[in-house]
């Protein structure tokens, strides 16, 4: 096992790699009660378009979010949820836009069993027509519960006006004709492709020591036959620098008029570390402008054109990039004028606040390490994107003022979309 | 392990397992308006500006310079009390560059005490609250809470939403909430309450710092809410689906020697992939995505809540009241007893490692007067048997329906 120690957060890590392929990585936290293992592939929403050797394979979307509710079927008679629980173990699952992750919690100090069973059930499928169709019923309410919160529908209506092919502007769910679209030999052949032990990382968190966490997974995954893995891709189309919508409105039974303001970020890195350095950047800047730090905040506020639902959110990787803005308001162009004020602010005079606001993100960073879910989720993003579990620390500490000032220029060139969701009379 | 200390001037936990220390400072008062929304409108003013700093990006800026501490304020209804919480979070000193523990605590004391009342700080509150009661009003689980409660709740607690009311934000003034504070400030002693790696000789500091003039209350916390009728209601919103909300009385408060078996009953019938609920309506029948019970603890009360489409509503509502009779006639398995018991024990056991949750149950702890340790509940929460499942189930009565007739 390899042992890594990572000064800037105090934490060590312990990493193997099984002949199989899984990635495992163990934190030993000696203090803690409760241990939490994840089991993650890098199989989201996104990946609708697969390349497999030379050959492109298309599947409906909303595919990695069935599957994920599929595995917890029950298993050669075993109801899978239920023996975790029987184990003293809460268990659970997510798919986000890149990825899908299974995970226990359990406050006994001897988790083999919780552990063996996270590892039996994930790495076998066994479903029947009967229960797919059966399936349907359950995520089409499940879209349609996540479609009448407002924020969140707004960020989708967002997505949707940013990009013309990109999956992101996808419900990770799917949609309902998708979801009715789906079979069992589907859901089969996607299972078979992104759920080899090649493609899995196993993230454990826990007061045991990692030996005795590593001779447990050893010996389940020992005698189990896997196929050869294939190298699989997702694709993405080329997606267009400019927004699908300039303009869009909609409506929904709500009190409050709520808009987002988006940029579309140009062309982002190959290499995420790179993106994850610009990403500060920009975050670094946005706050500087549109926060309590830069006094026109405090006037936006006692003027009412903002209260505390405005922010805004940035992402960056290597497949695409956004600046949105959010908050609630009647009126399109007092809040584009808004944002635009704020762009346009002179921070020179907020040198001098820089590295304070450099600390506070410190401490944000440094926290996440404190929290089991947390710690783990951001691990595995990070593999996965392929950046050190440290780079965000590192390349919060590497930018400097003076690249600041170039930033609001780089946004000032991006498209934008406007997006507001009318309250229904 | 935790060194827990309780004095006259507070509770302290000492651990080195986290890398922040949270001093909270709970002020309790009875859960009636105008009270629960001025407090709601001080929990915005507290965290905003103080006389010391007397701009948002004053206090911002001080809070950068105490390495990212946060400061949070937040409130919560229990049973007879309301309390506003005002907490600090900042980094150990060991991973900073220089000692702030003295001047974070400072700030706290200073945040509390002396908050910016102008008319400026006082409008921009009111509007943030009533923005985000509105937003919670949007939300159709909370409406159909909102809704169940308000129904059956007049003169009771059950009336008070904990984040305030819209009708009572509109006419509250200036002055009132000056002398709201200043009543708060000086005759409620609070609840302090710290947590984090710290030595005895600071968390003396903290505590001279932290010196409140109020005295103790003695706040009134659990109750057993007693319907005096039943209400039933339906409204039409333009959304996707319905959400139906139900409300039972339990007779079984948080101080009940029975709350335990409650708690168990509602992991049993709502609460894990394998209760009765999930496993009837979703899992069997795909009638919902999500369907829970949960609990209102100092109140007494058990509610349940899913999202259906309308057509269902009458097999949704047969079915969950076979799944009561079922409990109330004991036709469950020993097993579910169990893992739900073993579920319990988990959530209380992994406490232990969110300093939030944990700071949280030793302060209901306190303000209830129920000294049993977490070690103590754990045993007696083992000896749940079928007959205090039975017994309890048998008290649960249907008072309040609520559904929000969604488009489908």
């Amino acid at each position: 096992m390899e042992i890594k120690y990572y000064a800037e957060i105090n934490e060590t890590h312990y990493e193997s790699k099984l002949d199989n392929g899984l990635k495992i990585l163990i934190i030993q936290k000696k203090d803690y009660k409760s241990s939490s293992c994840f089991i993650a592939y890098p199989y989201g929403s996104l990946d609708i378009k697969q390349k497999i050797g030379d050959q492109t394979q298309e599947y409906p979307s909303g595919i990695a979010h069935f599957l994920e509710h599929k595995l917890f079927e029950n298993n050669n008679g075993m109801d899978i949820m239920e023996t975790f629980s029987h184990l003293s173990a809460n268990v659970n699952a997510f798919t986000s836009h890149t990825e899908t992750v299974y995970y226990f919690n359990s406050s006994k100090k001897n988790i083999k069993k919780p552990l063996n069973l996270l590892l039996d059930f994930v790495q076998n499928l066994s479903i029947s027509d009967a229960s797919v169709e059966k399936e349907k019923g359950i995520i089409i309410q499940e879209l349609r519960m996540y479609m009448q919160m407002p924020e969140q529908r707004l960020v989708l209506e967002t997505f949707q006006s940013l990009f013309h092919k990109h999956p992101i502007r996808l419900d990770i769910g799917g949609n309902e004709l998708s979801v009715n679209s789906i079979s069992r030999e589907i859901l089969e052949r996607c299972y078979e492709l992104n759920y080899h032990p090649s493609n899995a990382l196993l993230v454990c968190i826990t007061p045991n020591h990692p030996d005795l966490i590593l001779s447990w997974i050893i010996e389940n995954q020992k005698n189990k036959k896997f196929n050869e893995f294939n190298e699989i891709n997702r694709i993405i189309d080329k997606e267009p620098s400019s927004v699908y919508h300039k303009n869009y409105e909609f409506e929904m039974d709500i009190q409050s008029s709520k808009m987002t303001y988006s940029f579309k970020v140009k062309s982002t890195f190959p290499n995420n570390k790179e993106n994850l350095l610009k990403e500060w950047k920009y975050r670094l800047f946005l706050e500087l402008v549109f926060s309590s730090m830069n006094p026109q905040y405090e006037k936006w506020m006692s003027e009412n054109r903002i209260h505390d639902y405005f922010g805004y959110d940035v992402e960056l990787n290597n497949e695409y990039g956004y600046i949105m803005f959010y908050g609630e308001n009647e009126d399109k162009d007092n809040f584009i004028n808004l944002i635009h004020e704020g762009l346009d602010t002179n921070i020179n005079e907020f040198e001098g606040f820089f590295e304070r606001l450099k600390r506070r993100y410190f401490a944000q960073l440094l926290r996440q390490f404190d929290d089991q879910d947390d710690y783990a989720i951001t691990l595995i993003r990070s593999r996965f994107s392929h950046v050190d579990i440290t780079d965000s620390i590192l390349c919060l500490k590497e930018v400097k003022y003076s690249d600041l000032l170039l930033i609001r220029d780089e946004i000032l060139e991006m498209d934008t979309s406007f997006v507001k969701m009318n309250c229904k009379v | 392990m935790f060194k827990i200390q309780s004095s006259n001037q507070g509770l302290s936990v000492y651990t080195d397992k986290f890398k922040d220390l949270i001093i909270s400072v709970r002020f309790s008062y009875p859960n009636v308006e105008p009270y629960v929304t001025m407090s709601n409108l001080l929990s915005y003013i507290i965290t905003d500006r103080s006389e010391e700093y007397p701009k948002k990006q004053d206090m911002s800026l001080k809070m950068d310079e105490l390495f990212g501490l946060s400061l949070n304020s937040k409130t919560s209804s229990l049973g007879y009390a309301h309390t506003l919480e005002v907490r600090i979070k900042t980094l150990n000193e060991r991973y900073t560059d220089f000692p702030h523990l003295k001047a974070s605590t400072e700030f706290l004391f200073s945040s509390i005490n002396y908050p910016l009342f102008n008319e400026m700080t006082f409008n921009e509150a009111k509007i943030n609250l009533e923005s985000t009661l509105k937003r919670i009003q949007d939300k159709p689980s909370y409406l159909g809470l909102l809704k169940a409660c308000e129904g059956i709740g007049k003169d009771t607690p059950l009336q008070t939403f904990s984040q305030g009311n819209l009708d009572v934000l509109r006419n509250v003034q200036l002055r009132d909430l000056i002398s709201f504070h200043h009543k708060l400030i000086n005759e409620v002693k609070p609840d302090i309450l710290i947590m984090g790696d710290i030595d005895l000789n600071s968390m003396k500091g903290i505590y001279s710092i932290l010196d409140f003039k109020g005295h103790s209350t003695n706040q009134k916390t659990c109750y057993k809410f007693e319907a005096k009728h039943h209400f039933r209601s339906t409204i039409q919103k333009n959304v996707d689906q319905s959400t139906l909300t139900q409300l039972y009385t339990t007779n079984v408060e948080y101080s009940d020697p029975n709350y335990f078996a409650l708690r168990v009953l509602i992991i049993m019938l709502g609460q894990l992939p394998n209760s009765l609920l999930f496993q009837e309506v979703r899992e069997k029948r795909s009638l919902c995505y999500s369907i829970s019970a949960g609990s209102f603890n100092f109140d007494g009360i058990m509610t349940i809540q899913t999202g259906i489409e309308y057509s269902k509503k009458e097999l949704v509502e047969t079915l969950i009241e076979e799944q009561i009779i079922k409990l109330k006639k004991g036709q469950f398995s020993l097993k579910l007893l169990n893992i739900a018991k073993k579920m319990f024990v988990n959530g209380l056991e992994s406490m232990e490692d969110d300093q939030n949750a944990y700071l949280g149950f030793l302060f209901q702890r306190s303000i209830t007067g129920k000294n049993i340790d977490l070690k103590e509940s754990i045993n007696l929460i083992k000896k749940i048997n079928k007959e205090d499942i039975i017994r309890v189930s048998n008290q649960l009565v249907l008072v309040s329906e609520f559904m929000i007739r969604g488009k489908n």
